[in-house]
């Protein structure tokens, strides 16, 4: 009888808990331990701008394992969302726990680093110095607010003209010119590379060759420097590169200046590639790695150039930024292409309004 | 001009040596071996793209062939993908809309096809579907006699029984993506509310990838801790937790992502990714795939469904037994019949 009445309270017990106390699945299976607020993020990554290069940036870096949050930012509010989400019903297969979107830049607070890829693209057949205006309109609005979040971030700028905008965005930021960089030649140096190699029948990483200066129609190919395995091939080839040159090796970085051109009228826009020379060069920042890469940082006072403007130099990066930049050995005449690129770009920021 | 003639003419001569030659010496005989974990994508859209970058930078395939009948947008795709070669690991990357360049895959993924508009079922784009697949898989067989398919294009588990139809493989050998999606969803939301992370959350959705999916309630745990025991109303609609609304987020959130952003192309491209490495690495992992049901669960027509398979390189290895609620399979038998009914008007398979 006794024990009839104790299973009865038992009974009821459970009831009274269930419905009234009503512990919930997480309370039962989960007895939290750590107390205080969740830890702020280590190595946070915000990709301003979520078209086609911005996805792609965003998801080479989630699948190099780069970032321990990612945010994304965006004025198109739907798409944004709907980016976000896709990617975080991706979750199982990444291991960024925390993705994140709005609109309102203090979602990117305390990031370490700020990929822009925000603003207008290239048409089929428009050179990327078209798109300066309306693309440095867009950047007054954005480059405040980042700096605003994320005082000591490195700001990667890839929207295009990209050696303009990483001018603009120095600028616009107030930062110190080692933590802006513009994501220049590292993709054409990347392109020169896989194109070269091809035609010697070895993987890109095996070509050692840089282009520098422009990223665009007047980048520089430094042929002296080009070598496998320690073998410089101008030696091998003294007139390579020039119109002599029986191999017309010249046209190889032809093709690199055009194929973004090529691909643009093939698929109406580029975005894989520029996408994974991003996540090398936020490998390379976030990992405090000490590479070299060709990247666009500001070169008055070098070659010969007395103008604030932006070009591609082997800078060696790491989590401050540009830690230093390697001393090239060119010829007179690359380094007259690089000036001549210099006062390119120079006369079209000399123009700019409201900087 | 004369002295540049000259210089040319006396290229001619045979003993003027490219670079090529003056820096290397072959060693190998030149003929260079056939790849060994070679990965077909038909279909460059936004998923054919999405799980070609998802397997790219996962390293794991030798080779990757994309196929699509747009050639401009193929040359495009491809061009890009090659001039990241710097950053991956895989050396050779081709494309054409001549199937002859996916001979030899070990793996290939459908994704060709019409996709869903905003607010349209998947079950719509069926008649459409076939069509396009008519002309894909005889092809894809033809050259690579040898491989697995998954196949991603939607109504998958109604594509996936045409696929093996027209393509005369074993059925072990022709998967569709299914629900490992749907059960990465799952996972990653039921996670959120219990602030752990997705792999953490042990939950299969089986079934239909779609609509109709079933989420096996009664095997949901973490750390082997069964949620069921802990509530016994989870899932149905008497729960104060109202867990059944995770499942419906599920099952809404592909229509959702479509209306914000048009298509959805990430998450797909991950999971795919994630079903290549077990198959491309023998692996022998379990994973919710949809296969050939006919003569499970009282199951008696050649439908295929999400069931949890083990995949390695010979495919689907073999199917674990579940342990359902009659409910459970029921639902099952239901989405059964709802593919059938559409399996049955198809023509000329």
């Amino acid at each position: 009888m006794l024990i009839t009445w104790w299973y009865l309270y038992l009974a009821a017990r459970t009831f009274v808990e269930q419905t009234l106390r009503m512990t919930s699945v997480l309370q039962k299976l989960i007895t939290p331990l750590a107390s205080g607020p969740p830890e702020p993020p280590r190595n946070k990554v915000t990709v301003v701008g979520v078209g086609q290069v911005g996805m792609a940036c965003a998801v080479s870096i989630l699948l190099r394992e780069l970032a321990d949050e990612l945010a994304l930012v965006d004025v198109v509010e739907d798409k944004l969302k709907g980016e976000m989400m896709d990617l975080l019903h991706g979750s199982l297969f990444l291991k960024t726990p925390k993705i994140v979107a709005d609109k309102d830049y203090s979602v990117t607070a305390n990031s370490r680093i700020v990929v822009v890829t925000a603003g207008v693209r290239q048409q089929e057949g428009e050179s990327r110095l078209n798109l300066v205006q309306r693309n440095v309109n867009i950047f007054k609005h954005i480059v405040p607010q980042i700096v605003r979040y994320s005082p000591d971030c490195i700001i990667i700028v890839v929207s295009n003209p990209v050696d303009v905008l990483t001018y603009v965005t120095w600028k616009l930021s107030g930062l110190p010119k080692h933590r802006v960089i513009g994501s220049g030649t590292n993709l054409d140096s990347a392109r020169f590379r896989f194109l070269m190699a091809d035609k010697l029948g070895i993987h890109s990483s095996s070509f050692n060759g840089w282009i520098l200066g422009e990223h665009g129609d007047t980048s520089v190919p430094v042929w002296s420097g080009t070598n496998v395995a320690g073998v410089n091939l101008q030696t091998l080839n003294p007139n390579i590169g020039t119109d002599f040159d029986e191999e017309n090796w010249k046209q190889t970085h032809k093709m690199v200046v055009d194929s973004a051109y090529e691909v643009i009228k093939l698929k109406g826009y580029t975005n894989w590639a520029i996408g994974l020379s991003v996540a090398d060069l936020t490998e390379s920042l976030m990992r405090n790695m000490n590479r070299i890469h060709p990247i666009s940082t500001m070169v008055k006072g070098m070659y010969g150039i007395s103008d604030e403007v932006y070009l591609s130099l082997p800078c060696v990066l790491n989590n401050g930024g540009v830690a230093s930049v390697i001393n090239m050995t060119l010829t007179d005449d690359e380094v007259a292409q690089l000036q001549a690129s210099a006062s390119t770009l120079w006369d079209i920021q000399r123009n700019l309004r409201d900087i | 001009n004369h002295t540049n003639w000259f210089v040319r003419c006396l290229c001619l001569h045979p003993i003027m040596s490219s670079v090529l030659q003056k820096l290397i010496t072959p060693q190998a005989s030149s003929s260079s071996d056939p790849p060994r974990n070679k990965v077909t994508v038909v279909g460059v859209g936004q998923v054919g793209m999405a799980c070609a970058v998802s397997i790219l930078l996962r390293d794991l395939c030798d080779e990757l062939a994309l196929v699509d009948v747009m050639e401009d947008r193929l040359k495009g795709e491809m061009m890009d993908l090659q001039h990241g070669s710097l950053f991956l690991k895989t050396s050779k990357i081709v494309a054409d809309k001549d199937y002859s360049v996916t001979a030899n895959s070990r793996l290939v993924v459908v994704t060709a096809g019409v996709r869903q508009q905003e607010g349209e079922s998947r079950l719509n784009l069926v008649q459409r579907n076939v069509n396009v697949f008519k002309s894909i898989v005889p092809q894809i067989v033809k050259y690579s006699p040898d491989c697995t398919i998954i196949v991603v294009s939607n109504p998958v588990d109604v594509l996936t029984y045409v696929t093996w139809k027209l393509s005369g493989l074993p059925k072990h050998r022709v998967i569709g993506s299914g629900t490992n999606l749907d059960s990465a969803r799952f996972r990653y939301m039921m996670a959120e509310r219990l602030g752990i992370h997705a792999s953490s959350f042990n939950g299969w959705v089986l079934g239909e990838h779609g609509d109709t999916s079933v989420p096996v309630w009664s095997g949901a745990n973490v750390a082997g801790v069964n949620l069921q025991t802990l509530n016994p109303d989870i899932g149905t609609d008497a729960d104060k937790e109202q867990w059944k609304a995770t499942h419906k987020a599920v099952v809404d959130s592909a229509y959702e992502v479509i209306r914000l952003k048009g298509y959805t192309n990430w998450a797909i491209g991950l999971s795919v990714a994630d079903l290549t490495e077990s198959i491309v690495k023998n692996l022998s992992r379990v994973h919710p795939v949809s296969t050939m049901v006919k003569d499970k669960y009282g199951i008696n027509e050649e439908v295929f469904l999400s069931l949890p398979c083990v995949l390695n390189s010979s495919g689907v290895c073999s199917v674990i037994n579940m342990t359902l609620t009659d409910a459970e399979v029921g639902q099952l038998k239901k989405s059964a019949d709802t593919l059938w009914g559409i399996q049955k008007d198809l023509k000329d398979l």
